[in-house]
């Protein structure tokens, strides 16, 4: 037979603050929690009407890479047009990358765009900026020609885009 | 204290709490709501879009922000883009980075322009106040 405890007059009287702070304790803890859950909600909701989409920031820079001249795109020596979407083979090297194009800061770099690029007429030539470690998010693809000495060949030029590597 | 009394400081205390509670939430999201950290950080975003965009394109070119900016100070040089207040603390302020092809620069600070302009000329963006003569660009 289970006998039940009761408590005597003094006994409850002492018990209700104790009972009353212990709930305090749990309370103004699960206060703090809904505070900071209501703060990271309205953060969130802000990030997300600000953010952009990464494709799109990648389309946007790599943008240079088949039309400027400072990275791989032909720039006729004498007349000094520049032909958008014409890669320049003897351009097409990582150097011309760091040195020119497009180069991030070698220690922090990684937190930011790398890229490595591949024509599809040439596989196994890989070229890549200075914090690209293959840790490819997505592929941007873009028809291009190529200009070899004085040939000039069709090619699709692979643009794997790395966006960040903690 | 007699039972009744203490219980009644406890109501007390409990209402006081909830208020002091509902107050404070209601502060953080009428805050957000009321700042404009929201616009400054999409024409910080914009301006870097469009300084990755005409660093790529090769010739001269002027584009226009479609919006009012004279409430804002907007700074440009080689490596980011700023937009803020007159008296913002550093933390309000709205930067974005970017990286420019090598013989590129990039420059330019305005305040209280209603219409910017984003300029490039052939190796040089510029960020200044639109000329009168440069309208539906």
């Amino acid at each position: 037979m289970v006998k039940s405890l009761k408590l005597n007059k003094k006994g409850e009287s002492g018990f209700e603050p104790a009972k009353k702070s212990i709930f305090w304790i749990f309370a103004g803890i699960l206060i703090t929690l809904l505070i900071l859950a209501f703060v990271m909600v309205v953060v969130s909701y802000t990030n997300d009407l600000t953010s952009v989409p990464p494709k799109l920031k990648a389309e946007l820079i790599s943008l240079r890479f088949t039309n400027s001249p400072e990275c791989f795109a032909y720039q006729d020596k004498e007349t000094g047009r520049v032909y958008p979407g014409v890669i320049d083979l003897d351009k097409f090297s990582s150097d011309q990358l760091d040195q020119v194009c497009y180069s991030p800061d070698k220690k922090t770099g990684h937190y930011t765009y790398n890229f490595a690029f591949e024509l599809e007429n040439q596989p196994g030539k890989i070229i890549k900026t200075n914090n690209y470690f293959y840790h490819d998010e997505f592929t941007l693809s873009r028809e291009v020609l190529v200009k070899d000495k004085s040939l000039f060949t069709k090619d699709v030029l692979k643009i794997y885009v790395q966006i960040k590597v903690p | 204290m007699n039972k009744k009394a203490a219980s009644l400081i406890m109501i007390l205390f409990e209402i006081l709490v909830v208020i002091l509670v509902t107050f404070g939430t209601m502060n953080v999201a009428y805050g957000y709501a009321k700042s404009d950290s929201i616009l400054k950080v999409n024409v910080a975003e914009d301006l870097r879009m469009w300084v990755d965009t005409l660093s790529a394109l090769p010739g001269d070119s002027v584009v226009e922000y479609p919006k009012n900016l004279s409430a804002y100070i907007l700074s440009l040089d080689n490596k980011k883009v700023m937009v803020m207040r007159k008296d913002d603390p550093e933390l309000k302020k709205a930067e974005r980075q970017f990286i420019l092809p090598v013989m590129f620069t990039a420059e330019g600070i305005t305040e209280d322009a209603a219409r910017v302009c984003l300029e490039k000329t052939k190796n040089r963006l510029f960020l200044r106040e639109c000329r009168n003569e440069e309208s539906n660009i």
